[in-house]
């Protein structure tokens, strides 16, 4: 039997986003709109966390579309990683949509809005769910062009169009580089489903019964389809040098859509990197020598992405460009932890192994948390020290508001790292595995990329929380409140249940990871074609 | 005497717990002592430093702004002056030189792995 809530989501959350404009034409009440969003997002929270449940249970699931055999048809596949990461993604979204009830209160374009947000959700999901490599490509595009679209979204604001036509020109160049990467990939292999790919390229059997031989030169083709996929990942993760655009594009976004950029859009191209150098070209194929040399760049990019991330923070004077910084710090760590798995520096399931990779999915989650509570709890702030971003003119506005001084201060002690909260873990696994795997330079890289991100946070803080109110502020509604209570609930929860989060993880890694796992994501593959 | 053994994770939410719960007591404390009305002197107004009224000695003070900037500036200004104006200066061209040199590094490594 297959799944069909793993293959439903998708193209009925996109069919929902799609009926929007249409029923814009017919309904006038902006509530409405409001309502119908919110009942989609949780509709797609639902199901994210049954496919979860179900993977948790049973193991890996897939769906075949149109019933056709997986190398030939496009097939979804879930494991614990990625039904993990849907499961964020569908649960901080849904915040996210109900935060935006309040922020375009008074929108006339909120059909087209939430037609964009519900549409970026379902570019992550769908890039998240898909087991077929070209539909990964699909589902980015979907992703980015609503993602373009949105940075945009105050079409009379110069800096907005701006940063929306930058942000999609080399978007663009990055989607066709990814492009042509699967271009050498189907020349050569004869196939793009993930779970056929894995297969070929970890036994190297050369054969299958529906995808046949190999074509060509196929190290030639897998060397260079590599470097053209991750060069687009670590775009779409705004990794350095490809992070110019990050900056540009999230503080011009309506506050709600930077919050999703920041906390789960950048996770896509994490994501798609694991997926790419831990399933199908993993540890143990036959390509394993070029893995080790692109993830010995992926560390000096992430270290460096930590570093420019985290002193460029220091000096803003825009409460979200600070805020856009912190994220190309962050998801420079959570790539530092990924990059444990050259065999340079440890052994596939070795204890430094396990820990790099679960100290960067643990991270990828807080930064998640921590990064989509501060940027909710800025748009508060900007609200109510009358629209403007400037820390200098935000005058200890948080002084008035104490629920939303606490949401700051746990915001920022969430991606700082400071103890009970979740960052700390985090960053421990990060910094312990490292240690383990005898590169004790990059666990202090990993403490000085925290100790110089302290400059920024404090400026952020001293601004909104220790300056002393100078004029009265507007009082944002009961709402947003309630969200950014959840979410900073959310962060401490992360924190002290450490101990079973962590553990979880650590399956999670070992079973998506190891060769067995691996094998019965192939296997996974085939096998729902039979079970039908 | 007995020796605890806890790991990091335990003792660092231990060692957490004992702080949060330290900061309630002394806030509980701070609050029950402290007094309810401010009390008040004729020379309450007029307070006097080394000789001098506080308005003579505030404004020489030095704010935290500044401070900050100072410093940041003092420590960093060729970082920052590479930092902000060459590399992150907004300009497409000197973006795609970084970002095209990233995919030349690939692409380089790529080459060298299949050649060799």
């Amino acid at each position: 039997m297959y799944y069909l809530s793993v293959g439903v989501l998708v193209p009925s959350l996109i069919g929902l986003a799609f009926v929007l404009p249409l029923l814009g034409m017919i309904i006038k009440n902006i509530k409405f709109f409001h309502a119908y969003a919110s009942a989609a997002s949780l509709y797609a929270l639902v199901v994210a966390a049954y496919n979860f449940s179900i993977v948790v249970k049973e193991g890996v699931k897939a769906y075949p579309f149109g019933g056709w055999w997986p190398p030939i048809g496009i097939s979804y596949e879930l494991d614990e990683v990625n039904s993990l990461i849907a499961l964020l993604t569908a649960s901080v979204m849904f915040l996210i949509t109900l935060y935006s009830a309040w922020y375009i209160r008074d929108l006339k374009d909120a059909p087209y809005y939430y037609t964009l947000l519900l549409g970026l959700e379902v570019g992550m999901l769908g890039c998240i769910y898909t087991g077929d490599a070209f539909n990964l490509f699909v589902m980015l595009e979907v992703m980015s062009i609503s993602a373009y679209a949105l940075v945009g979204f105050y079409r009379n604001k110069p800096e907005a169009v701006e940063a929306a036509i930058k942000y999609g020109l080399f978007g663009a160049v990055a989607t066709t580089l990814y492009f042509i990467g699967l271009v050498f990939i189907y020349a050569s292999f004869g196939t793009l489903n993930m779970a056929d790919l894995t297969n070929k390229v970890t036994l190297f059997w050369g054969y299958d019964l529906v995808s046949g031989y190999y074509y060509g030169q196929v190290y030639a083709a897998t060397a260079i389809a590599l470097a053209l996929s991750l060069w687009a990942f670590t775009f779409k993760s705004a990794v350095f040098p490809n992070h110019f655009w990050l900056p540009d594009a999230h503080p011009e976004a309506p506050t709600p859509v930077s919050a999703a950029l920041s906390g789960l859009v950048v996770n896509v191209g994490v994501y798609a990197t694991f997926r790419f150098l831990y399933t199908i070209f993993n540890p143990f194929s036959a390509v394993s020598g070029l893995r080790d040399l692109i993830l010995l760049v992926t560390l000096v990019l992430g270290l460096a992405s930590g570093l420019i991330g985290a002193l460029m923070m220091a000096v803003q004077d825009d409460i979200k460009r600070l805020l856009a910084y912190s994220t190309i710090s962050h998801i420079g760590l959570v790539l530092v932890g990924l990059s444990i798995g050259s065999s340079l520096l440890s052994k596939p399931g070795s204890q430094a192994f396990v820990d790099g990779l679960t100290g960067a999915f643990y991270h990828l989650i807080n930064h998640s948390l921590g990064k989509s509570l501060l940027f909710l709890t800025a748009g508060v702030i900007i609200y109510a020290a009358g629209g403007t971003r400037r820390l200098d003119e935000l005058g200890g506005v948080a002084r008035r508001n104490p629920l939303l001084g606490a949401a700051l201060i746990i915001g920022v002690l969430q991606l700082l790292g400071i103890p009970p909260f979740g960052g700390f873990f985090s960053k421990y696994l990060l910094y312990a595995s490292y240690l383990e795997a005898g590169a004790p330079y990059i666990s202090v890289i990993i403490n000085v990329i925290s100790a110089i991100s302290l400059l920024g946070y404090v400026r952020l803080l001293y601004a909104a929380l220790f300056t002393t109110p100078k004029r009265e502020f507007v009082r944002a509604s009961a709402l947003p409140t309630i969200i950014l209570l959840i979410l900073s609930v959310a962060c401490l929860i992360t924190g002290i249940l450490s101990p079973i989060m962590s553990e979880w993880l650590r399956r999670f890694v070992e079973a998506t990871t190891s060769r067995d796992g691996i094998l019965n994501y192939w296997l996974q593959g085939y096998l729902i074609f039979w079970g039908r | 005497m007995s020796t605890l053994n806890l790991d990091p994770w335990t003792a660092t939410l231990f060692l957490s717990g004992v702080l949060a719960l330290s900061t309630l007591v002394m806030y509980l404390v701070y609050i029950t002592l402290s007094r309810k009305t401010p009390q008040t002197s004729s020379e309450y107004s007029e307070p006097y430093i080394g000789g001098e009224p506080a308005s003579v000695i505030k404004s020489v003070d030095v704010s935290v702004r500044n401070l900050f900037w100072g410093v940041v500036r003092g420590a960093g200004r060729r970082l920052y002056t590479f930092l902000r104006d060459q590399m992150h200066n907004g300009i497409l061209n000197d973006w795609g030189v970084y970002m095209l040199s990233y995919i030349g590094l690939l692409t380089l490594i790529a080459l060298i792995y299949f050649m060799r």
